[in-house]
C-alpha cells in the first residue's frame, strides 16, 4: 500500500485513526503495531514476516545487550547482530546480481538440474535494517535505554508513517513519545496540514512531471534540450517525490504525537555539495556520519585518510541505493569525488570561494548532471543522456518531447521550482500576509489545505495510485 | 529553514480542516464499502487463503475504489477544471486547431517499438498461413492516424517526424511477407479534399464517408484478388437528417458533462439506413430488411477494431463487396485481439468456417504497441 492511494486515504487511514481515538492510549501501541504490519502486508500478507523478523531480533538483542556487561560477549552479541542485519539487507539486495552477473557465466545450476528464482527484494528493508542498527547500537553505545516492552518496539520499528520509505528514525527521536504523548485536535489538524503539503508534493508535483521524465530518458538520441529538461525534471520528481513521503510521514506522526525528525532542508538552494548533503535525505545523512563516518574517524586524521572514509561513505550510499546496476554506486563515486574536490580546495560554507550565484549554479548543474547516472536503467542510457547534454544529437527539444508536452507540465515545473526554491520567496510572501487582515489569514491557511486536499483526492482518482520512487530501495 | 511549515494552526482552525476532511472521507467510505462488496468479497470467497496470501482482495479493493463514483465525480471535475482553466484535455487528448481533438496515443513513444514491429510482422505472416491452409485468405486494411489524414487541422500540435514513413514501412513490411494490405490514404485524402473532413472533429473514428471510401478500396482489392459477390445479393443505403454529436474524445478527455457552450463545437453526423435486396429465382427482387430473410451463408469475416464497428464500414463493405459480412470487430480491438477471438470461434471451437475471406482491419497507432496478452496466445498457438 502507498500513502497516495484511495485505499489508503479513504479506507485504512480514517479507519486506523478511528481506532486509534477511540482506544484506551495503553493500547495505542498495539494498535499503531497491528496496523502497520497489515500496512505492510497489504499486498502480500505472505512477506509480513520480513518486518517481524527484525522485530523479533533487535528486540531480543537490546534486551540480552543491557543485561550483559560491557566485555567481549556484549561486543560479540552486537557484532553477531550486525553481521546478520547487513548480511540480510546484502543478501536481498545483491544476490541476484552475485548470481547473474559473477557465477552465471561461469557456472550454470540449470546444467545441474538446479532452477534460479530472482530473490524479490521485500519494499522498505533498506530503511528497516538502518533503522534495526541504530537501535543496537545506540543500546550498545548506551545512548538509549533498553525498550522492554516489546510492543512499544516492534511499533516503533513498524510505524507505518515512517517504514517504507524514512525518514529513518532512531529510537532515541520518540523513546518518550512511545510511552506518553498527546493526541488532541491541534495536533490532529496541524498533523494533517502537513500530511495535505506531502500528498500534493507526490501526487500534484512528482507524478505529474513523472511521464517527461521517463519520455527523457527513453529516447535514443536525446538533444540537450532533452537530456538537461529530464535532469532538471527528475531531480525536482525525486526531490517532491521523496520529500513528500517524508513530509507525509512527519504529518502522520504529528497526528499521532510523535515529532519525527525533518529529511530535507530545500536541498536545491545549496551552494556546495557538501551543504547539499546537509539538506538532502538528512537522517540517511547522519545515520551514515554517526554509525560510519566517524567510527572510520570522520574528519581527524590526514587528508588523505578523511578523503578516503568520504569516499567510502558515498560509495556505500550508492551501493545502499541497489546494485542491479552499477549506476547507484558510480553515483555516490561520483559525490564522493566531488566532496573530496571540495574539501582539496579549502572551500566550505563560512569560506566560499565562489560568488554564491556561480556557487548554486555549478552546484545544482552538478547534482542534476548525477541524477542522470542515478535514474538512468543502465550505463549505456546514463551515456546516451551526458552525449545528449553536450549537444552531440543536436540541441533543441525533440518531436516526441514536444509531442507530449502539455500546458500543465509547464504549470508544475514553475511551481516546482519555486517551490523548491522557497527560502528564496519565503520573505516576499510574508510581506503578502502581513497586508491580510488576521480573520484573512485564517480562513486562507484552513482553506488552502483543504484545496490541496481536495485538488489531489482528485488527481488520483483520475489516475490511479503510483508508488513513491523510494519505495524500490 | 525546513521543508515542513511549523506549527500555526489554531484550535479552530484545526478543527475546521479536520472537519473538512472527514467530510471528504466519508463521502468516499460510502462507495466503498459497495465496491467492496461488489469485487473484493467475491474474490476472496473464490480464491481462498491462497489469494489472501498473495494479497489478491487488497488489490481487488484497489481497483474497485478507483471505479466507485465518488471517485469518478472527482476525476471528472478534476478534468473539467483542467480544460476550463488551462485549454488542458488529459494525458490522451490533445486539441491541434480550435474544435479539432486528436488521440495522442497516434504518436506515443515506445522505446521497444522496433520488437513490438518485428513481432507483429511475424505474427501477421503467421495467421495470414494458418488461415490459407484452411482456405480462407486474408486482406489486411490499415487505418491511417487521424493525424496523418487530417494534417492540415493539426495547427500547433506535434507530429513526430519518426511516424512519416510509418505507414509505407508497414505496407512493405506486409508485402514482403507476402500479405496482401490495402493502402486507405488515397480514399481517405480524397474524401478529405472533396468534403474538409475524412474523420470526425472530435471522434476517434472516421466519419461515414471516410468509411465508405475505405471500403470501396478493400472491395476492389477482395475483387482483384478473386473475390466473387454473392449472386442477386445487393445492399442498399440512404442517408437521413443530420444531428450533433460529440465524438469519444470529449468522453475520453472527461469533459462531457460541461454544458455545451463550453465544449468544442459538436460533429455533424447523418442517419444512415441500409437495406438489403435479394434477387430470387425467376428474377424477382425481394426487398428485404437487413437482418430479414438472407440467403446463404455471409461470405466475408471482417475482423478489427471500433473503426469497423463505426460509421457503417462493416455495412458499406457489405455495399460494395456485394457480399453479407460477419462483423467479428472489437473495440478496442489494436492489431489483432479480434483475430485472435476469430481463431478461437472458427477453429478452436470446431465449428465449420463459414467464411472464405477474411478482412483484418487494423489501425497504424497498434503497429508499434507491445503485444497484448490475446495476441501472444495467438502467436503460440500458431506456432504449434
Amino acid at each position: 500500500m502507498v500513502f497516495a492511494s484511495l485505499e489508503f486515504l479513504t479506507v485504512f487511514f480514517p479507519l486506523f485513526l478511528l481506532v486509534y481515538a477511540v482506544s484506551a492510549p495503553r493500547w495505542r501501541n498495539a494498535v499503531i503495531l497491528l496496523f502497520s504490519w497489515a500496512f505492510y502486508g497489504w499486498w502480500s500478507p505472505q512477506h509480513v514476516w520480513v518486518l517481524m523478523g527484525p522485530s523479533v531480533l533487535c528486540w531480543l538483542v537490546g534486551l540480552g545487550l543491557g543485561y550483559l556487561p560491557d566485555g567481549r560477549r556484549r561486543k560479540g552479541l552486537l557484532i553477531a547482530t550486525l553481521i546478520v542485519l547487513v548480511g540480510a539487507l546484502a543478501f536481498f539486495k545483491y544476490i541476484n546480481l552475485i548470481v547473474e552477473s559473477l557465477i552465471a557465466p561461469w557456472w550454470s545450476p540449470v546444467d545441474r538440474g538446479w532452477t534460479w528464482e530472482r530473490v524479490i527484494l521485500p519494499i522498505g528493508i533498506s530503511f528497516i535494517v538502518l533503522q534495526s542498527i541504530s537501535y543496537v547500537v545506540d543500546v550498545y553505545r548506551r545512548d538509549v535505554p533498553v525498550e522492554r516492552d516489546f510492543v512499544a518496539y516492534a511499533a516503533y520499528q513498524a510505524m507505518f508513517s515512517q517504514l517504507i520509505a524514512g525518514p529513518i528514525v532512531r529510537y532515541s527521536h520518540v523513546e518518550k513519545e512511545l510511552h506518553r504523548r498527546p493526541f488532541d485536535v491541534v495536533h490532529v489538524g496541524e498533523g494533517l496540514r502537513i500530511f495535505i503539503i506531502g500528498l500534493a508534493m507526490k501526487v500534484v508535483v512528482a507524478d505529474t512531471l513523472a511521464p517527461v521524465v521517463d519520455l527523457c530518458f527513453s529516447l535514443p538520441r536525446p538533444s540537450a534540450a532533452d537530456a538537461w529538461l529530464g535532469a532538471l525534471t527528475y531531480g525536482l520528481q525525486l526531490f517532491f517525490d521523496f520529500a513528500g513521503y517524508s513530509v507525509m510521514a512527519v504529518g502522520m506522526g504529528q497526528m499521532l504525537g510523535f515529532k519525527f525528525p525533518q529529511n530535507f532542508d530545500f536541498p536545491y538552494v545549496a551552494r556546495s555539495i557538501q551543504e547539499f548533503w546537509r539538506r538532502w535525505h538528512m537522517t540517511l545523512g547522519s545515520w551514515l556520519r554517526d554509525y560510519l563516518y566517524i567510527p572510520l574517524g570522520g574528519g581527524r586524521g590526514s587528508a588523505v585518510r578523511v578523503s578516503l572514509n568520504l569516499m567510502l561513505v558515498m560509495m556505500i550510499s550508492g551501493l545502499w541505493h541497489g546494485a542491479d546496476s552499477v549506476n547507484f554506486f558510480l553515483w555516490g563515486v561520483m559525490h564522493g569525488v566531488a566532496m573530496v574536490i571540495q574539501r582539496a580546495l579549502g572551500a566550505s560554507d563560512s569560506s566560499p570561494r565562489l560568488p554564491a550565484p556561480l556557487a548554486w549554479s555549478l552546484t545544482i548543474a552538478f547534482v542534476l548532471t548525477a541524477w542522470i547516472i542515478f535514474r538512468a536503467p543502465d550505463l549505456a542510457s546514463a551515456w546516451r543522456m551526458y552525449q545528449g547534454q553536450w549537444g552531440v544529437n543536436g540541441w533543441t527539444l525533440s518531436d516526441d518531447v514536444l509531442a507530449l508536452w502539455r500546458p500543465v507540465h509547464g504549470l508544475t515545473l514553475v511551481i516546482a521550482a519555486v517551490a523548491a526554491t522557497w527560502p528564496w520567496w519565503v520573505a516576499r510572501v510574508r510581506r503578502l500576509r502581513g497586508l491580510a487582515s488576521a480573520r484573512v489569514i485564517g480562513v486562507w491557511d484552513v482553506l488552502w489545505p483543504a484545496g490541496l486536499l481536495v485538488l489531489s483526492v482528485g488527481l488520483l482518482a483520475s489516475r490511479g495510485a503510483t508508488p513513491f520512487l523510494y519505495f524500490q530501495f | 529553514m525546513t521543508t515542513v511549515p511549523a506549527a500555526r494552526l489554531s484550535l479552530r482552525q484545526a478543527a475546521a480542516l479536520l472537519w473538512v476532511t472527514l467530510a471528504l472521507m466519508f463521502a468516499f467510505v460510502v462507495g466503498h464499502v459497495v465496491a467492496w462488496s461488489q469485487d473484493g468479497f467475491a474474490q476472496t470467497r473464490s480464491n481462498g487463503w491462497k489469494g489472501f496470501w498473495q494479497g489478491e482482495p487488497m488489490q481487488a479493493l484497489a481497483r474497485d475504489l478507483r471505479e466507485t463514483p465518488v471517485a469518478a465525480w472527482f476525476g471528472q471535475r478534476l478534468r473539467e477544471s483542467g480544460w476550463l482553466v488551462l485549454g488542458d484535455l488529459g494525458p490522451r487528448v490533445r486539441q491541434g486547431c480550435p474544435g479539432w481533438l486528436f488521440l495522442a496515443d497516434e504518436w506515443q513513444y515506445n522505446p521497444n517499438a522496433d520488437e513490438a514491429w518485428r513481432e507483429r510482422v511475424a505474427l501477421a505472416q503467421r495467421v495470414v498461413a494458418a488461415w490459407e491452409r484452411r482456405g480462407v485468405r486474408v486482406v489486411m486494411a490499415v487505418v491511417p492516424d487521424k493525424t496523418r489524414i487530417e494534417d492540415a487541422q493539426r495547427c500547433g500540435l506535434v507530429r513526430p517526424d519518426r511516424l512519416a514513413l510509418r505507414y509505407d514501412r508497414w505496407l512493405d513490411a506486409m508485402r514482403v511477407a507476402g500479405v496482401s494490405v490495402v493502402d486507405l490514404r488515397p480514399a481517405l485524402l480524397g474524401v478529405q479534399r472533396e468534403l474538409g473532413a475524412a474523420f470526425d472533429r472530435t471522434d476517434t473514428h472516421w466519419r461515414w464517408q471516410g468509411a465508405r471510401a475505405s471500403a470501396v478500396a478493400v472491395a476492389e482489392v477482395l475483387r482483384s484478388q478473386g473475390f466473387a459477390p454473392s449472386d442477386g445479393w445487393r445492399m442498399s443505403y440512404s442517408v437521413g437528417t443530420a444531428a450533433p454529436r460529440w465524438g469519444d474524445l470529449v468522453r475520453l478527455a472527461g469533459i462531457d458533462a460541461l454544458p455545451p457552450r463550453w465544449l468544442p463545437p459538436p460533429d455533424t453526423v447523418e442517419s444512415l439506413r441500409f437495406d438489403v435486396k435479394v434477387e430470387v429465382q425467376g428474377g424477382a427482387v425481394k426487398d428485404d430488411a437487413l437482418f430479414g430473410d438472407a440467403p446463404a451463408a455471409p461470405m466475408i469475416g471482417l475482423v478489427g477494431t471500433s473503426f469497423s464497428r463505426n460509421a457503417h464500414f462493416a455495412d458499406f463493405l457489405a455495399w460494395a463487396a456485394h457480399a453479407e459480412v460477419a462483423n467479428l470487430a472489437r473495440d478496442g480491438g489494436g492489431f489483432a485481439q479480434s483475430m485472435h477471438d476469430a481463431w478461437q470461434l472458427w477453429v478452436n471451437d470446431n465449428t465449420d468456417t463459414p467464411v472464405r475471406w477474411i478482412v483484418w482491419e487494423t489501425t497504424e497507432r497498434a503497429l508499434e504497441e507491445a503485444l497484448t496478452d490475446a495476441e501472444r496466445s495467438l502467436a503460440s498457438r500458431l506456432a504449434h
